[in-house]
């Protein structure tokens, strides 16, 4: 085995507009209790019309090199469905506002499933010894490609952006990511779609075409299966039975995926952690977020032993293992 | 017919709709007891893990008696 990639910072950061339940019922047939009894979500941040993903990125990223102590990264992983533009890739951005210099920076794409295959990525880099530290950022600006007059998707997505600094370490410390799996089945690929604006239909037929659209009961299905099973695979590699989890922290989509994945596995609900009812499901930001979120509270805290794991369009999917790191 | 399999499925959809065996009246409908798809496919996957089986999407549904479903899955699980 060789150097390990050690997590030594976290931010993260959501737009200011909360917008409730309530205001999705009162423009379509909806109510706060259908949302909340389908999916757990009571609110979501938005971003005002202007605000792109970059805008949530840096931010993000300052508070996660904060977090870190440090002042400069080798390279920058954004993880996004909703870049600033079609092309170029929106991380040269973030890294150049953020003052980083001439740094190796790239998107990843893998929706919900993007901040633990921007891990990965990451991670390799610091095993080949191409960067010492890399700042890895997920954030959405998700609302953009939401249709916000289709019930069926308009309330469950949210806006926002998490980050990691991730440095060349020891397997052996706190905070060095232990296990990997990340897996994917492109036969799903119309699951969670934006049909038009790609190579594929550049316009679409109509309107509708350029925003997202989901399978919502297959998506269940699925979602809960890979996820239950990529952590399997994932603990048995780390060597960790189910009962050594301290905290699932995975991708917050709806609170009933979540704990069904708990229930898959055989672990006690309480040890999911659960933000959707606050952020709504951030798609690739989710986990960040909700790891910031869950250390800010203090419910996980060093050395606690955490699982991540997500689902997502693609269809992919992953999970991750890691002690939670000391404070830096 | 209640066999111990279908007692256990009961006691999944009374688990995962958060009421107790004694408030599923198995001649209502999924709709009447108030059950949604979503309850509907924790069962289905509470029944998977369980049993091994899996339950095509779709197999059970809202228009669906609750003893039309516990007969359902007794001869897909048998």
């Amino acid at each position: 085995m060789g150097r390990a990639a050690v997590l030594t910072g976290i931010g993260s950061a959501v737009p200011d507009r909360v917008v409730t339940n309530d205001a999705f019922a009162a423009r379509m047939d909806t109510s706060d209790e259908w949302i909340r009894s389908r999916t757990g979500i009571r609110e979501r941040r938005l971003v005002e019309p202007g605000t792109a993903t970059s805008d949530l990125a840096v931010l993000a990223g300052s508070r996660a090199m904060k977090s870190a102590g440090v002042a400069d990264v080798d390279a920058v992983v954004l993880a996004t469905t909703t870049p600033d533009h079609p092309c170029p890739a929106t991380a040269p951005t973030v890294a150049s506002r953020l003052g980083l210099g001439a740094v190796a920076a790239y998107d990843v794409a893998a929706v919900c499933s993007g901040f633990l295959y921007g891990l990965a990525s990451a991670a390799g880099m610091i095993a080949l010894g191409t960067a010492e530290r890399v700042l890895v950022i997920a954030a959405e600006a998700f609302s953009t490609i939401i249709d916000p007059d289709d019930r069926a998707t308009a309330p469950i997505f949210g806006d926002g952006a998490g980050a990691v600094v991730l440095a060349a370490g020891e397997q052996s410390q706190r905070g060095a990511l232990l296990g990997f799996d990340l897996g994917s089945d492109g036969a799903l690929a119309d699951l969670i779609i934006v049909p038009a604006g790609g190579s594929r239909m550049k316009t679409g037929a109509s309107p509708s075409d350029h925003f997202f659209t989901m399978r919502g009961q297959a998506v269940f299905k699925h979602a809960v299966l890979r996820m239950a099973e990529s952590s399997r695979t994932v603990l048995a590699r780390t060597g960790w039975p189910v009962d050594a989890v301290d905290w699932l922290v995975g991708h917050q989509a709806n609170v009933r995926i979540l704990r069904a994945v708990a229930d898959q596995l055989g672990l006690p609900r309480e040890k999911a952690f659960v933000n959707v009812e606050r952020f709504g499901n951030t798609a690739a930001a989710s986990i960040p977020i909700a790891l910031d979120d869950a250390v800010a509270a203090g419910l996980v805290n060093p050395g606690d032993r955490v699982l991540l794991t997500a689902f997502g369009g693609g269809a992919s999917w992953g999970a991750v293992t890691l002690e939670w790191p000391d404070p830096a | 017919m209640d066999t111990a399999t279908t007692t256990r499925f009961l006691e999944l959809f009374a688990e995962k709709a958060e009421l107790t065996v004694d408030e599923l009246d198995p001649g209502l409908t999924f709709d009447e007891l108030g059950l949604d798809s979503l309850h509907l496919m924790e069962v289905a996957l509470a029944v998977q893990k369980e049993y091994g089986v899996a339950i095509p999407e779709g197999d059970l549904h809202h228009e669906q008696t609750l003893r039309e479903a516990l007969d359902y899955l007794d001869a897909r699980t048998r």
